[in-house]
């Protein structure tokens, strides 16, 4: 009894000595931390500190010498501060040389990369794609991320825009140059809807039928119940109809279509005899 | 749960006086609102009409009809009818831009354009009510004052009445007549009725359909009164000839011959 407990408690001694326990049947987090450094308590966030794009003009700067640029004729008023001119270099719009792999079509590592794609754009945040190599786990590198120091731009100077003759350092504005209160022609509040119109009223095509239906070959026609089925009338006939007298009842063929003279509610119309499904 | 019962029973004890005042109240009021003058004028000019073995009138109608819910088109109807009870009836008007004959010699219905060349014929035996009736209810046919000539559906209108008022004597082409108003159910009634006691007859009907937005009314004038008529013998049958051509006249369903359709949707 005594060998057994022994050779027991040597077993699980083993067991948890040896690095294969470690790797698989450690629960404990001091145990399982140990391998990367230790435990050092709960994680934190990585401080990491950015340069932030400056934004404002530093008042506490010594001002530089105005630019040689020329200024505007005029003395536009203006509550907003003097536009400072430009302290920092302008910044080189030369492309950088990019850090994403070249995914050509002609690019031999990568797998099916001559195959179509059915019109879909290329999937670059697909899962369990190991083999595309992409730096950012598979995403493209966010250039515009937030809180990022001003990279220089891979597109055309100034995004493709022309560049700001009147104003350093400020976009563009429609406005730009003008007095303030002034807007383009025809301009409206972004909130601005045009005011309700009411629509036009257009009486019914004939009323004492209800609603009218369009058939190519008939024309205006309207449905009426009858016993046992549903009528199909027409208030007029067409032009040019050939009058075929029968024993009991008149009828009328006009342009390959059988119509009967009808007395209906008060009126004479003329009931479509033909099948519409034969005329389609 | 006995004092739930006994709080039961007493609010029942409590209410059902007061819900059978309310009932008696309410049946006073409605007492109240019909004028016993006015319906007693009315009844007698139903009676008198349906004891007449014979009747002839002129009549000229207009009638609205409500499109789209805002548009208000009036129609004219108008022409003259002649009914000699166990015998036939026969009705001539005007309407739209041609004429209709309305012929019934008790087994056979005919209606005939004589201006647009055309006729319809349906065989209906029985009194002018069962005519009036079939042909409402199968084919879509409202035969003009129908109501003027019937013995069973005269009075109808006014066993339903909940507001009856009498407005006095006023003059309708001359000729006096009592002014009566009366509200129902399915219909507000203007009537006026000639104040004769030995020929009581209508002189103008109005009434309005208060269900309907633009509340769509009818009006009927009624002239040249004939309370014993002598006809020819041949006024109740109809001779299509060969210049007629003969038309179908479908039977419709219940809903589309009632002439409860709502068109202009």
């Amino acid at each position: 009894m005594e060998k057994l407990l022994l050779s027991s408690i040597a077993a699980l001694a083993m067991l948890f000595s040896s690095p294969e326990a470690v790797l698989t049947l450690s629960f404990q987090p001091d145990q399982a931390a140990a391998q990367k450094g230790g435990f050092r308590g709960p994680a934190q966030k990585p401080n990491i500190t950015r340069p932030r794009p400056q934004t404002k003009p530093s008042f506490n700067k010594p001002r530089p010498f105005p630019s040689a640029r020329p200024r505007p004729s005029f003395n536009r008023p203006s509550t907003r501060p003097r536009p400072r001119p430009q302290t920092r270099p302008t910044p080189i719009t030369r492309p950088r040389p990019s850090l994403r792999p070249n995914l050509r079509p002609n690019q031999p590592n990568r797998p099916n990369a001559n195959r179509p794609s059915n019109g879909r754009p290329p999937a670059w945040n697909k899962p369990n794609r190991p083999e595309s190599g992409l730096p950012g786990n598979g995403r493209p590198p966010a250039w515009n991320k937030p809180n990022r120091p001003n990279k220089p731009s891979v597109g055309p100077p100034n995004n493709g825009r022309p560049p700001a003759w009147n104003k350093p350092n400020r976009p563009n504005r429609p406005g730009a140059g003008r007095p303030p209160g002034w807007r383009p022609p025809h301009w409206r509040p972004p909130n601005w809807r045009p005011p309700f119109f009411r629509p036009p009223y257009y009486r019914p095509y004939h009323n004492l039928w209800g609603r009218p239906y369009w058939f190519p070959r008939l024309g205006w026609y309207h449905s009426y119940p009858t016993r046992g089925s549903t009528m199909v009338i027409v208030a007029e006939l067409p032009d040019n109809c050939d009058n075929i007298y029968s024993t009991d009842e008149t009828l009328y063929e006009c342009r390959g279509i059988l119509y009967r003279e009808t007395y209906l509610r008060g009126e004479l119309v003329y009931e479509v005899i033909t099948d519409l499904d034969d005329l389609r | 749960m006995k004092k739930l019962a006994l709080v039961m029973s007493a609010m029942a004890l409590g209410l059902l006086p007061s819900t059978i005042a309310a009932q008696d109240s309410a049946a006073e009021e409605t007492a109240s609102a019909i004028d016993s003058q006015a319906v007693s004028i009315a009844r007698a000019s139903t009676e008198f009409l349906a004891d007449l073995p014979a009747l002839q009138t002129g009549w000229f109608v207009t009638y609205d009809e409500i499109i789209a819910g805002r548009e208000k088109k009036t129609y004219i109807w108008s022409g003259s009818s002649a009914l000699e009870r166990g015998k036939g009836y026969r009705s001539t008007s005007e309407r739209g831009d041609s004429t209709r004959e309305y012929v019934y010699d008790g087994n056979d219905f005919t209606v005939a354009s004589l201006d647009r060349g055309y006729y319809a014929s349906l065989s209906i035996s029985g009194s002018f009510d069962n005519l009036v009736t079939n042909l409402q209810e199968n084919h879509g046919i409202t035969l003009p004052v129908w109501e003027v000539f019937s013995v069973q559906n005269g009075g109808a209108f006014l066993d339903d009445i909940v507001e009856a008022t009498y407005h006095g004597v006023t003059l309708v082409g001359g000729t006096a007549a009592h002014h009566l108003s009366f509200r129902s159910s399915s219909e507000d009634r203007q009537m006026w009725i000639a104040t004769d006691p030995e020929r009581p007859v209508p002189l103008m009907v109005v009434g309005t359909d208060p269900y309907q937005q633009g509340w769509p009314q009818y009006h009927a004038f009624f002239h040249n009164w004939n309370t014993a008529p002598k006809f020819q013998p041949d006024m109740y049958s109809f001779d299509a000839g060969d210049d007629l051509r003969r038309v179908t006249l479908p039977q419709l369903r219940a809903e589309a011959g009632g002439g409860e359709i709502e068109t202009g949707q």
